[in-house]
């Protein structure tokens, strides 16, 4: 029988909240770029359902002369800031089911719990978040651009399938999937006054009520405090902003009007809208972490403008048809769109791509479930070290570890880790030195 | 082993009685519950085991045919067995072997290509083993309430809590991030309720988007669907118009002819006993108040002339003789009242009445008639003197009749004719003259009175009524010679009645080109009367009975001008003829509520100051401005009546925001509570924040509370269970059946401490099965069942394919989804009803779309379905589209429905690298059946596929949306066959259908009564809920038994009764 007691600190880390409690300022990360100036690091992840194409997901040679396989090809004019990494695997999402049990844990290494019960790991990009989040206005952007499913599949959750961020094991980060309420949590800052004290009103609620209750739910409680907390830290935050010494963004504020209100029914403009915010947020200093789910690993999404309508985006991935191809060039033309952006803003001694890792991924190689080894690949950080133009095949290696990629990229951000879900090693020849 | 578990089962029955009597004198439906609960109890102990040691029973077999997959080191799955060393290791963790059982009984494990083979007498001794102890656990846990984390409000849940606290539907819940399915498949489970800044920033935002739409009212506050006044405004004076509309028409008007009508048709009965109008009034849908003053001025004593006029008309009136007496109502009371314009500085809007009585008979007018120039040389005038009413004799004179011209003096037309004389015995004999001169007279002679011959006033003329006079003269009459004609005359005569005649006539005297067309009258046209003083004194009791309005409909006094108040209130007849005491407090509530809400008070004193400036910019005239100052005074005053008011009000809106948190929060407040609520919103007051801001603040803050968002319980201290007080009971309740708070009722029940009574909390489930907001259900557990769970808000079909599939027939076929699940838990129908129901619920879009020739009007039910193909979950087309691609169908992804989620059996997980599909049907030559089949045939994946398939090409005779395939003359035929791997074979939906109800039935059954359960206690099903589902399934296997039975069932459960104990360290499962 195991025992899921948790520790109110514990919690709190969990939260992201310990940033706002004095007596665990120590363990705060030193934070890189906060005085200094030099840019900050950056990181994007992206993320594809249901793989790609099974034979055109292929890199050959190196720098300028890179080969790209057809899947690949909207980022042949980036191959030279690119790395394409080959032969990492998930263990615990070979021990599931398929779709939700691939994804759920993509970016923890976690195992997830079946049944009826919600359970991953926090994600590294959350874990980003908790140690630097103090540093910006908004600690990270989770989006998405696919509506989570309610039901469970094969004895999973379907919401481990339609989130790949998660703040603590069992809290996945709220994905916003509204343009418009994405670019209100970046840039909206009318908080009433009266707000904080609403809060320690609640706050008071919530201590009163919590040891009447059972362990479980002081648990869930402890995680409405450390909300609270966090809530009251950011907009108390916010009123003291403008205090930033050192590097400044090369942006002051959004340079483009809120997004309307409300879904786009057009998928590009979709796509495209999230995409802005991701480089909106990074050019203005908002967040430095943004998790962008282009679509579910149990996607429903339709490609009429691809003139792609018959099959929906799980059913296309059964077969290596040309109208998979280009949903799949689709999907990569949005981190090709980023990079490129981002590509073209001057910062520090570079632009600010070579301050910011891209990767993009997805749980599975090919449509059917293969998993043994993922497809990712990574476009930028040449100024955190990570040189371009090059293939890491770790394929038959025997440390092959997705989450070794995360520590490495962790270390790239300035968090220094020993070990990150499965793994206790970093990516052999990601970062040089 | 039997004495252990019945010693059991009566220490935890015991338990239950000290705990709240949970199992004391049930009725009905759940004595029938509880009765084959234990039964079913009492089978599962029935089980005699052969072996119930785990070295002995089970670890050998595990060793030989399990361990090589299922090691310390599981190979592609996550069951590690070999950890499991003895019994007591294996008791403490019963979900393991209950698996393992499941997957023994059914055969799927061992695998066929597993090393070893397993004989059927080791598979037994296996199942005998974890049988034995999955029941021996299960009946020692049994009716545990279980580990149910604490609940947040789904989104649904949010928006009908929303809904039900301020009545308006603001679906605020849109902008949280989407619940994630837990336990059995729901989102109302604990598991997946986490909380975080981010949304709990948004639940914040929400609740100021409420606060934002509270209207303070001088007796509370209610809710808007609006944050904007102007609109809160317009919802008080549309209140205003609902209120009036239940009185009288559009403009203000009481229609009189049905009261008429039905005092004609109940005259008998009513005669014979007045007490019948109560019963009259409710039958004909008449206000009672009315009827009954109309009964008695019609039955009265003769009280003045005219209602003694309408009295005997009324009397000799046949029963359907309101046409006419309606008539003779309404052509009095036009002519005996008036209706003011706006604006103007006169008219309403000005503290001037808009209805007035107008003066009725006259004794003496002046009547015009304007002449222009016509072709005809000579002009006629008639004279017509109109008896209105009885007939009476009268006389009426025409003074002076007289010409008046622009430029000339006015020339009385008994001169013109006597100079006319004259000038014609002047004229020589021979000349004749250029045109007739001749004033001409019938009907009466200048001068001479027409009764008694008597001399008159020798300009005027006398008739008597009814009567005529016509008058005939040139057009040119008086005109000097040579002059050109004048452009416009004017004909005037004074009218009167004389003295003498019958006091009580009236005369309508018409003065017109044209002859009158008649000359008696029943009842006056419009235009003047003239009458005598007897008959204008006698007006008012009519009057009082037949306003021409009872109220100012308009209430806003609209006109192009401008006017000074902003909405008038004149309603004394209704107030006074209509309404009783109640309507009259809700109509001086309702416009209590108008003035507090749009401040008029306020802002007319603000703007009187402006709007003196405007209207005096030509400058007044002394009248005006004595005038303006009595206006003036009364607008101050009014707006100082107001101040007091709004600060009386203040306290009231703090005594509705406690009632608030207490619906917010489901339970009383605490005093402590109502006492931080109080200091918060003094604080703010005292930080300079408004009354309206402070209020809001507090609005705001009691829906951010924890005790709001979350389903909060406190359990007992310890370590066992006990009920849980009747507020959580109240509020289980209403989520689970309505998705939603509890309602009145249920608080009222919960206040009185009545609820967790047997036979209270069975009659109200049973009442809240009944209630429409039993949809709550049909969406949140019924949708999900079925995996359609928002199903109208996808859009996953081709639109080039399927043009016809748009938003609005995916609404309609949810929408008929949820209503044939309603329907079978309101008419409590056995669960095999959902699958061979043969009706389906239909608009014009779903009929259209399944092809049905009936036409609906809203939503019909339609029998003998299955000549249509529908019927049952099977033939939904929100089930069928679903479960298909954006443009072709799938047999996988249906097949896989019927085995996974109708039929809950856990499928293994696919093998890597299995072989792509070809692209289309079309494109590989091949039919869907045979590329399935085709690609079924690698061993690797036939282990499943041949288990699921079948199922789905069984429904192939169904598009990807849900329509029956046409099949032309040269198709070839459908081939809907299926064989399963146990050699069942059945073909099309209707054998499926039978397959569902043969040897499939009890996995029906027992997945439904585990999902049921699962959604209603908010966690997955545990071993100690095994004998309950047992008990349910046993149950929904009967034909007899229906569906809200077994909701009963659940709601009389111990699981659903109580709470663990506090200091339970919840075990992981």
């Amino acid at each position: 029988m195991k025992n899921h007691h948790c520790t109110r600190r514990m919690v709190l880390r969990g939260l992201g909240a310990l940033v706002a409690l004095p007596w665990l300022e120590s363990l705060v990360a030193a934070e890189p770029g906060g005085a200094s100036a030099a840019p900050p690091k950056r990181l994007a992840v992206l993320f594809s359902g249901n793989g790609f194409h099974s034979k055109e997901w292929w890199a050959n040679g190196e720098g300028a002369g890179m080969e790209l396989g057809k899947v690949l090809e909207p980022l042949m004019p980036l191959r030279e800031k690119l790395v394409f990494i080959k032969g990492l695997y998930n263990h615990e999402a070979l021990t599931g089911g398929i779709h939700s049990a691939m994804t759920g844990g993509i970016l923890s290494g976690a195992k997830l719990a079946p049944g009826g019960s919600i359970r991953s790991g926090t994600s590294f990009d959350q874990v980003l978040a908790q140690r630097l989040g103090e540093a910006t206005r908004v600690p990270s952007l989770v989006v998405g651009c696919e509506e989570i499913f309610a039901g469970i599949h094969k004895g999973y959750s379907m919401i481990y399938s339609s989130q790949i961020s998660w703040s603590s094991p069992s809290t996945p980060t709220p994905l916003e999937i509204y343009p418009a309420l994405a670019f209100d949590q970046l840039f909206r800052t009318d908080h009433a006054a009266t707000d904080v004290s609403v809060l320690d009103a609640v706050l008071d609620d919530a201590k009163r009520v919590h040891g009447r209750l059972g362990l479980a739910d002081r648990h869930r409680l402890d995680e409405y405090l450390g909300s609270v907390r966090e809530v009251e830290t950011r907009i108390e935050r916010a009123a003291k902003e403008g205090r930033r010494e050192g590097w400044r963004p090369t942006l002051d504020k959004p340079d483009v009007p809120r997004p309307k209100d409300g879904i786009p029914s057009d998928l590009p403009e979709y796509f495209r809208l999230m995409c802005d915010l991701a480089v909106l947020a990074f050019r203005t200093d908002t967040t430095r972490i943004c998790s962008l789910k282009l679509n579910n690993d149990h996607s429903s999404q339709r490609f009429p403008h691809l003139k792609v309508d018959y099959m929906i985006h799980h059913l296309l991935s059964h077969s290596d048809t040309a109208d998979w191809l280009k949903v799949n060039q689709f999907f990569m033309e949005q981190s090709a769109y980023i990079a490129k952006k981002l590509d073209q803003i001057e910062e520090g001694n570079g632009t600010a791509l070579d301050n910011t890792m891209i990767v993009h991924l997805s749980s599975m190689l090919t449509g059917n479930h293969h998993n043994q080894d993922l497809p990712v690949v990574l476009l930028g950080g040449k100024n955190a070290g990570i040189a371009g133009g090059r293939i890491i095949d770790r394929s038959g290696k025997p440390e092959r570890k997705l989450c070794s990629l995360y520590l490495s990229l962790m270390d790239c951000m300035g968090v220094k880790l020993d070990r990150f879900g499965d793994a206790q090693v970093r990516l052999d020849g990601l970062v040089a030195g | 082993m039997m004495t252990t578990v019945f010693t059991r089962l009566a220490r935890s029955a015991d338990a239950e009685r000290t705990q709240g009597g949970a199992f004391r004198d049930r009725t009905g439906a759940i004595a029938a519950t509880t009765l084959w609960f234990f039964a079913a109890v009492a089978q599962l102990a029935a089980v005699e085991p052969a072996a119930v040691d785990f070295r002995a029973g089970a670890a050998p077999l595990l060793g030989r045919h399990c361990l090589e997959c299922h090691g310390a080191k599981p190979v592609r799955n996550d069951l590690n067995l070999a950890r499991f060393t003895n019994q007591a290791q294996a008791q403490a963790e019963p979900l393991v072997w209950a698996k393992v059982l499941e997957q023994l009984e059914a055969k799927e494990m061992p695998p066929a290509k597993a090393a070893t083979t397993i004989s059927d007498g080791e598979r037994a001794q296996l199942i005998t083993w974890a049988k034995t102890l999955v029941e021996t656990e299960a009946l020692s846990r049994a009716g545990d309430p279980g580990p149910v984390k604490l609940r947040r409000l789904s989104k649904v849940e949010y928006d009908r809590t929303v809904r039900e606290l301020t009545g308006v539907d603001l679906g605020l819940a849109k902008a949280f991030p989407a619940d994630g399915a837990a336990g059995e498949g729901f989102t109302n489970t604990g598991e997946g309720m986490s909380m975080s800044p981010v949304l709990l920033a948004k639940y914040s935002d929400a609740a100021k988007q409420v606060a934002r739409r509270a209207v303070l009212l001088p007796d509370g506050f209610r809710f808007s669907a609006s944050d904007q006044s102007r609109d809160w405004t317009d919802e008080a004076i549309a209140a205003i118009r609902a209120f009036h509309a239940r009185f009288a028409n559009p403009a203000g008007e009481l229609v009189v002819e049905p009261y008429i009508a039905a005092t004609l048709r109940h005259r008998e009965r009513l005669r014979a006993d007045d007490k019948a109008i109560d019963d009259i009034a409710k039958a004909e849908k008449l206000n009672r108040r009315y009827l009954a003053t109309l009964w008695k001025a019609l039955n009265g004593p003769p009280s003045s002339w005219l209602l003694d006029d309408l009295k005997t008309t009324w009397r000799q009136a046949g029963p359907d003789g309101s046409k006419a007496i309606t008539a003779f109502i309404d052509g009095w009371r036009n002519s005996v009242w008036k209706l003011c314009a706006t604006g103007d500085m006169v008219g309403v809007g000005h503290f001037n009445p808009w209805q007035s009585p107008a003066p009725g008979p006259v004794l003496k007018e002046t009547i015009r008639l304007v002449i222009k120039p016509g072709k005809e040389p000579r002009i006629s005038v008639h004279l017509a003197a109109q008896t209105v009413g009885s007939e009476r004799k009268a006389t009426i004179r025409w003074e002076r009749p007289r010409l008046e011209t622009k430029g000339q003096e006015t020339a009385l037309l008994a001169d013109l004719a006597k100079s006319d004389k004259a000038r014609a015995a002047e004229l020589p004999e021979q000349a004749p003259p250029p045109i007739d001169r001749s004033v001409t007279v019938s009907g009466a002679e200048f001068g001479i009175h027409p009764r008694s011959g008597q001399p008159l006033d020798p300009s005027s003329l006398a008739s008597a009524a009814p009567g005529t006079i016509a008058l005939e003269f040139p057009y040119a009459i008086g005109t000097p010679e040579g002059k050109p004609a004048p452009g416009e005359r004017t004909f005037v005569v004074d009218a009167l009645v004389e003295d003498g005649a019958d006091p009580l006539s009236i005369i309508q005297p018409v003065v017109a080109r044209e002859p009158a067309k008649s000359l008696r009258l029943a009842q006056p046209a419009p235009g003047l009367l003239l009458a005598g003083p007897q008959v204008v004194a006698g007006l008012n009791p009519f009057r009082e009975l037949f306003p021409k309005a009872v109220l100012y409909a308009p209430i806003v006094p609209n006109d192009t001008t401008i006017t000074l108040q902003l909405f008038c209130r004149e309603d004394e007849p209704l107030v006074r003829l209509m309404l009783d005491g109640n309507e009259r407090a809700e109509l001086d509530r309702l416009w209590s509520h108008l003035r507090y809400i749009s401040r008029d008070a306020e802002s007319m004193y603000k703007s009187s100051e402006v709007w003196f400036g405007f209207t005096s910019q030509g400058g007044m005239n002394s009248r005006e401005m004595i005038w303006a100052k009595q206006v003036i005074i009364p607008i101050r005053e009014g707006a100082e009546r107001f101040a007091k008011v709004l600060s009386e009000s203040e306290p009231k809106h703090l005594e509705s925001l406690i009632e608030v948190a207490a619906k917010a929060w489901r339970r009383p407040v605490e005093n402590r509570e109502r006492d931080d609520l109080i200091k918060l919103y003094r604080g703010l007051r005292q930080r300079e924040q408004s009354h309206d801001a402070a209020l809001r603040t507090c609005i705001s803050r009691v829906l951010t509370s924890p005790a709001f968002l979350y389903r909060i319980e406190i359990p007992a201290a310890g370590t066992s269970p006990a009920p849980v007080d009747d507020w959580a009971l109240a509020s289980r309740l209403s989520y689970f059946l309505w998705a939603g708070p509890p309602d009145a009722e249920l608080r009222t029940l919960a206040a009185a401490g009545t609820l967790h009574e047997d036979a209270v909390l069975a009659a109200q489930a049973k009442r809240m099965i009944a209630d429409p907001r039993l949809r709550g259900l049909a969406s949140e557990f019924g949708a999900a069942w079925l995996g359609v769970y928002g199903f109208d808000l996808r859009s996953d079909k081709s639109e080039t394919v399927f043009p016809t599939f748009d938003a609005q027939l995916r609404a309609s076929l949810y929408e008929e989804t949820l209503r044939f699940i309603e329907d079978l838990f309101q008419q409590d129908r056995p669960l095999a009803r959902s699958v061979d129901a043969d009706w389906v619920f239909a608009d014009e879009r779903v009929a259209k779309h399944y092809g049905i020739p009936a036409k609906p009007a809203g939503w019909q039910r339609i029998e003998q379905a299955s000549k249509f193909g529908r019927g049952g979950i099977l033939a939904l087309g929100s089930v069928l589209a679903t479960q298909a691609g954006a443009s072709r169908t799938s047999p996988i992804l249906r097949g896989n429905w019927v085995v996974e989620h109708l039929l809950g059996t856990p499928l293994p997980r696919p093998p890597p690298n299995v072989p792509v599909l070809p692209e289309t049907e079309s494109s590989a030559g091949m039919s869907m059946r045979e590329m399935i089949t085709r690609h079924s045939q690698d061993p690797a994946c036939s282990v499943c596929h041949r288990k699921i398939d079948p199922f789905g090409f069984s429904l192939e005779g169904y598009d990807a949306i849900g329509r029956l395939r046409a099949i032309g003359p040269k198709d070839p035929p459908l081939d809907l066959s299926a064989t399963l791997p146990d050699g069942t074979r059945f073909t099309g939906i209707d054998g499926l259908r039978k397959h569902l109800l043969g040897p499939a039935r009890e996995r029906l059954a027992r997945t439904f009564a585990r999902k049921l359960l699962g959604y209603a206690i908010g966690r997955s099903i545990e071993i100690s809920d095994r004998p309950l589902v047992e008990a349910l399934t046993a149950q929904l296997l009967r034909d007899d038994v229906g569906v809200a039975s077994i909701v009963l069932a659940i709601v009389s459960s111990p699981q659903f009764r109580t709470i663990r104990g506090r200091d339970v360290v919840a075990a992981a499962h």
